[in-house]
Parts: structure tokens; C-alpha cells; sequence
């Protein structure tokens, strides 16, 4: 228990993630592309913006090849194993946002990023599994009706292969 | 001091400082260029790579086999696959030489990305990587990441 603790704590104090650059990016995108009706993706090699403007939606997407580690992951060490894994692959955020009126940091979503990993692991396993069937990228949607949200789940509009 | 040698006492005095000058430059010299104390070894830099790299694997998904092991399984195994994508994921974060466990390290990430990119060819093991493996079993077994 003491070790998880240990573990915990030296997790929350790795700054910086690959997710929260994408999350932060992709409410960038939301105020430079949200308005001309395409599907936009950006960043890295791994991961994406996906944003869908009729629904005034945001999801950071992970890219197909990575989706597929993480789901080999899984089936070999659980929810857990994958959840530790996609943790221990980030990378660091780079910038805060405001857009139309809605801000966010990259301190308040470094300080979110675990939970939005850890903290529903039904739902990251529903969507991880959903994903890797229907050979989609595995997304965590951020904004939804112009407001936050937090849910893991499924894209293929705009979801790339990538690679590492 | 052999006969028909003169020494002129002030030509003595100069290359006596000259001398002491050049050994306390000497000193100086090479101990700028040493390593600090508390600086990591480049031995402990590997180990913390390697272990870093790992950490996923150990704790989730090697199922109770070494890796000498486990490398021997086939690629379609879960155990095997689900190291190997770990591997794959967590050594683009890790960058840097792996010293003596490259080989098994290397191979688990490759036959990750072959997975994970869907390509038919998978890589072999060769000697080099069941050594290194062993390597690397023993390593772990005398407390490398604890």
C-alpha cells in the first residue's frame, strides 16, 4: 500500500504529459478552426486534436499504431498495466489557452491529466476495447455542447495511423 | 650530480618553480576534467533507462517470466505482446544507450512496433539478445530497479 502510495505520488509529480499537449492544443484548435466546419488534427506523431464543430466538441485522439500498444497492453496486464503505460508516455505541455471566454491551463490540466487516466477505468477500458475493434483512435473528449466533459471513447473521422 | 655538470643556482630556482607551477596546474587540470562526485555515472544512467523502460512490463505483463523467458514465446502470446508494445511505448521516451541489455530491450520495442504498425515480418532472436536477456534477468534478480 505504501509502495502505490510512493508510486502515486512520484506519478502526480511527473510534470508535464503527453496528453495535456494535446488537450491544450486542442482547445486552441477550437477558436482557429471551429468555425469552417472541417475536421482538424494537429500535433505529434501519437496523438491529435479532433474536433467536431457542429457538435462544439473537442477530443484529444491517440493515434491508431500507439492505440494499438496500448491495447496490447491491456489484454497482456489489465487496465492498470495500460492506464500506467499511457501515463508513463508523456510528454511535456507547452503552453495555457483561452478561447472565447473559456480558459484553461496547463497547471490545471497537469493537475487533471491523472485523473482523466486514472480516474474511471471502466470507461477508459470501454473505450480502449471499443477503439482497437472497430480499428479506431482512442479519444478523450474535453468539450462537448461548448462545455467540459470528461469521456473516454472512440473516433475514426479524423483519426490517423501514426507512428513512433 | 655527474662530473663536468654545472648548475647555475638561479637557472635551479627557475626550473624548480617552473616545476611546482606545472604540477599544480597538472592537478588543477585533471581534476576539472574528472567526473563530480554526485554526478550520475554513466553506468547508473543505463540502469535507470533500462528500468524506466521496464517498469510497465515488471510490474503488468511478463506474467511471472524472465525475460530470458519470456523471448522465447511466440510473438502471438499475450505475455510476449503486451511486453513488447510496453517496450515499444515507453523506449521512445527513453532515449539513450541501454549498455549490455540493449539487444533484448531493442528486439522487445521492434517486435512492439511490428505489431503495432501490423507488418508480417517479425524480428528473430538471435544469440545476442538471449544473452542479453539473461543479462538483464540477473541484473534484476540482484536488485537493479528496486
Amino acid at each position: 500500500m505504501d509502495n502505490d502510495h510512493r508510486t502515486d505520488r512520484a506519478l502526480r509529480a511527473r510534470a508535464p504529459r503527453l496528453l495535456a499537449v494535446g488537450a491544450i492544443s486542442l482547445i486552441a484548435l477550437l477558436g482557429v478552426t471551429g468555425c469552417d466546419g472541417s475536421v482538424t488534427w494537429r500535433l505529434g506523431k501519437t496523438h491529435g486534436a479532433i474536433i467536431e464543430p457542429t457538435a462544439r466538441r473537442a477530443s484529444l485522439g491517440i493515434y491508431r499504431t500507439p492505440r494499438h500498444a496500448l491495447y496490447q497492453v491491456y489484454r497482456a496486464g489489465g487496465t492498470k498495466a495500460a492506464q500506467d503505460v499511457l501515463w508513463a508516455f508523456g510528454a511535456p505541455p507547452v503552453a495555457s489557452i483561452s478561447v472565447k471566454g473559456v480558459s484553461i491551463s496547463s497547471v490545471a490540466l497537469n493537475r487533471k491529466m491523472h485523473g482523466y487516466i486514472y480516474g474511471d477505468a471502466a470507461d477508459f477500458r470501454g473505450a480502449l476495447i471499443d477503439a482497437e475493434t472497430a480499428h479506431d483512435c482512442l479519444a478523450l473528449t474535453l468539450v462537448s455542447q461548448g462545455l467540459y466533459i470528461k469521456n473516454w471513447t472512440h473516433k475514426s473521422v479524423g483519426c490517423r495511423t501514426g507512428s513512433l | 650530480m655527474p662530473d663536468g655538470i654545472a648548475v647555475n643556482p638561479r637557472s635551479a630556482r627557475v626550473a624548480t618553480g617552473a616545476l611546482a607551477v606545472g604540477l599544480v596546474l597538472g592537478v588543477v587540470a585533471c581534476g576539472g576534467d574528472g567526473p563530480h562526485d554526485d554526478a550520475p555515472s554513466v553506468d547508473h544512467r543505463i540502469d535507470t533507462r533500462v528500468c524506466a523502460i521496464t517498469e510497465v512490463a515488471r510490474k503488468h505483463t511478463v506474467g511471472g517470466r524472465s525475460f530470458a523467458e519470456l523471448i522465447e514465446l511466440p510473438p502471438t502470446e499475450p505475455d510476449l505482446s503486451g511486453t513488447a508494445a510496453a517496450v515499444f511505448l515507453l523506449r521512445d521516451r527513453h532515449h539513450g544507450t541501454l549498455g549490455p541489455y540493449a539487444p533484448v530491450i531493442d528486439h522487445l520495442a521492434a517486435l512492439g512496433k511490428v505489431d503495432a504498425e501490423e507488418h508480417r515480418s517479425v524480428p528473430g532472436v538471435s544469440a545476442g539478445v538471449r544473452t542479453s536477456a539473461r543479462r538483464l534477468d540477473r541484473a534484476l534478480a540482484d536488485g537493479l530497479c528496486d
